[in-house]
C-alpha cells in the first residue's frame, strides 16, 4: 500500500510540474511585455516556476473542495428539497449554498497566494531565500493535500480527472487572462497578479457552476421534481 | 388525510408503483414493508411531493408540512450537528436555535451537537438524520429504514419519540423490512413489485 501511494504521489507530483511548466510559458510572455513597456528585467525562470506549481495546487485544491462540497450538497438533496416549496426556492437554495461553500475556502486560498506572489515579487532583492520557503511551502502544502485525500477516501480517478481539468483549462484561462494583464500593465506586478489570480480562480468557479448545472439536469432527468 | 388515488409510476418503462390507492390518516403509525425494490422508498416520495407520477394523484385535506428520511442521512461531514440543522431549518425558518437543540435532545445528541458530522457513527447519523426530520414539528413523519444501525437503546428512544407523536396527532409512515415487533404500528401494509398485496 505505501509503495502504492508512493509511485501514485509521484504521478501526481509529475502532472503538476508539467502543468506548471506550461503555465511558466505565460509568464515569460508577461515579463516580455513588461520589459518592453518598463524595462523591467525579472528573472523569470528561476522561481515563477514554483510560485505558479504553488498556484496550480491551489487551484487544485479549490476544485477539489468544490467538489467535495457540491457532492455533500447533493447528498441532502432530499433533506433540501422537502423543505421547498417550489422548484425556485430550491435551485435558489443549492446553487447559493454551493457557492458559499466553494467561495470561502476559494477567498482564503487567493489571499494567501496572492500575498505569496505579492511579496515574492514586490522583495525580489530577497528572492533566493523567498524563492526557498516557497518551495518548501508549496511541497508542505501540496502532501498535506495527499494526507488530506486519502484520509478523505477518495477515488483515485476524481484527482486525476481534477488535474486533466485543471491542464486543459490552463491554456483557456491564459488566452482570457491576456486582454486583463494588458489593462493592468501599468500596475505593480504584484497588483497585477493577484488580480490575475482572482480572474482564474473566477474561470475556476464558472466551471464549477458548468458541472453544478449539469447536476442538476441529471436530477431533471430522474423527474424528481417538486410541484 | 393523505390520499393515494390509482398512483402509478413508471421509470424507464419499468413500473415500480403500479395502481396505489390508499389513505393515510392522522394519528396513526403506519409500517410499509416487503423486500428490497417492492417500491417502500417510492411511496414515501411520493407522499412529500418528490416525486411526479406518470398516472393518478396524492391528495391531501390541507397544506401538510412534512418531515422526512428518505434512503440515507447525508449531511455536510465537515460541519457540526447544529450547523447541519441550522443549515436544513434557515430554508423554512420557523424554528430557533432552542428548538433545533431540543429535538438533538430527544435523540439523544445534545452532547454531540458540537462535534462534527464525518466524526459520527452510523447510528448517529442515522438519529441526526430523524432529528432533521421532527424538529420543525412537521404535520407528517416520513422514515425510510430508522431503525437502521441503531442499538436497542436508541431503537427505543425512537419507539417512544414515535409514540409521542402519535399522541399530537401526526401522520407517520414508516418503511422498513425485517421488524419483528410490529406492535406500535396501526396498519401494516405489504407490499411487493410496486403493489400493495396485504394491509393489516
Amino acid at each position: 500500500m505505501k509503495i502504492r501511494r508512493f509511485v501514485f504521489i509521484l504521478i501526481m507530483f509529475t502532472v503538476v510540474v508539467f502543468c506548471s511548466v506550461i503555465v511558466c510559458e505565460r509568464s515569460s510572455i508577461i515579463c516580455a511585455l513588461l520589459d518592453s513597456y518598463y524595462g523591467l528585467s525579472i528573472d523569470n525562470d528561476k522561481f515563477t516556476g514554483f510560485t505558479y506549481m504553488m498556484n496550480m495546487v491551489l487551484n487544485f485544491s479549490m476544485l477539489f473542495l468544490g467538489c467535495k462540497n457540491v457532492n455533500d450538497i447533493f447528498k441532502m438533496y432530499n433533506f433540501i428539497a422537502i423543505r421547498c416549496n417550489s422548484k425556485f426556492k430550491l435551485y435558489v437554495k443549492l446553487i447559493s449554498s454551493i457557492i458559499r461553500m466553494i467561495v470561502s475556502p476559494a477567498i482564503s486560498f487567493m489571499v494567501v497566494n496572492s500575498l505569496a506572489l505579492f511579496i515574492v515579487h514586490v522583495k525580489s532583492e530577497r528572492f533566493i531565500l523567498l524563492s526557498i520557503i516557497y518551495f518548501f511551502i508549496s511541497y508542505l502544502i501540496w502532501f498535506c493535500i495527499i494526507e488530506i485525500l486519502f484520509t478523505f477516501n477518495i477515488h483515485y480517478s476524481h484527482i486525476f480527472y481534477t488535474l486533466i481539468t485543471i491542464s486543459i483549462l490552463s491554456p483557456v484561462i491564459n488566452f482570457l487572462n491576456a486582454p486583463i494583464l494588458i489593462l493592468l500593465v501599468p500596475f505593480p506586478i504584484g497588483f497585477m497578479t493577484s488580480v490575475e489570480i482572482l480572474v482564474e480562480k473566477v474561470i475556476l468557479l464558472i466551471v464549477l457552476g458548468v458541472v453544478l448545472y449539469h447536476k442538476l439536469i441529471k436530477y431533471e432527468n430522474l423527474k424528481i421534481k417538486i410541484y | 388525510m393523505i390520499t393515494f388515488i390509482n398512483y402509478s409510476k413508471s421509470i424507464k418503462g419499468k413500473s415500480i408503483l403500479d395502481n396505489i390507492n390508499f389513505k393515510f390518516d392522522e394519528g396513526k403509525i403506519y409500517l410499509l414493508t416487503g423486500h428490497n425494490g417492492c417500491g417502500k422508498t417510492m411511496i414515501i416520495r411520493a407522499m412529500c411531493n418528490l416525486m411526479r407520477p406518470t398516472s393518478g394523484e396524492v391528495k391531501t385535506d390541507k397544506n401538510y408540512l412534512y418531515g422526512a428520511v428518505i434512503e440515507n442521512s447525508a449531511f455536510l461531514e465537515n460541519e457540526t450537528a447544529l450547523y447541519n440543522l441550522k443549515y436544513l431549518s434557515r430554508i423554512r425558518n420557523v424554528i430557533g436555535t432552542e428548538q433545533i437543540e431540543n429535538a438533538l435532545r430527544l435523540v439523544n445528541l445534545y452532547e454531540f451537537k458540537d462535534k462534527k458530522v464525518k466524526t459520527f457513527s452510523l447510528g448517529m447519523k442515522q438519529r441526526l438524520g430523524i432529528c432533521q426530520a421532527f424538529m420543525e414539528n412537521p404535520d407528517v413523519i416520513l422514515l425510510d429504514e430508522p431503525f437502521n444501525a441503531l442499538d436497542a437503546d436508541n431503537e427505543q428512544i425512537i419507539i417512544n419519540l414515535l409514540l409521542n407523536l402519535k399522541r399530537q396527532k401526526k401522520i407517520i409512515v414508516v418503511a422498513a423490512h425485517g421488524i419483528e415487533d410490529t406492535s406500535i404500528f396501526d396498519c401494516i401494509i405489504k407490499m411487493n413489485n410496486g403493489k400493495i398485496v396485504e394491509i393489516l
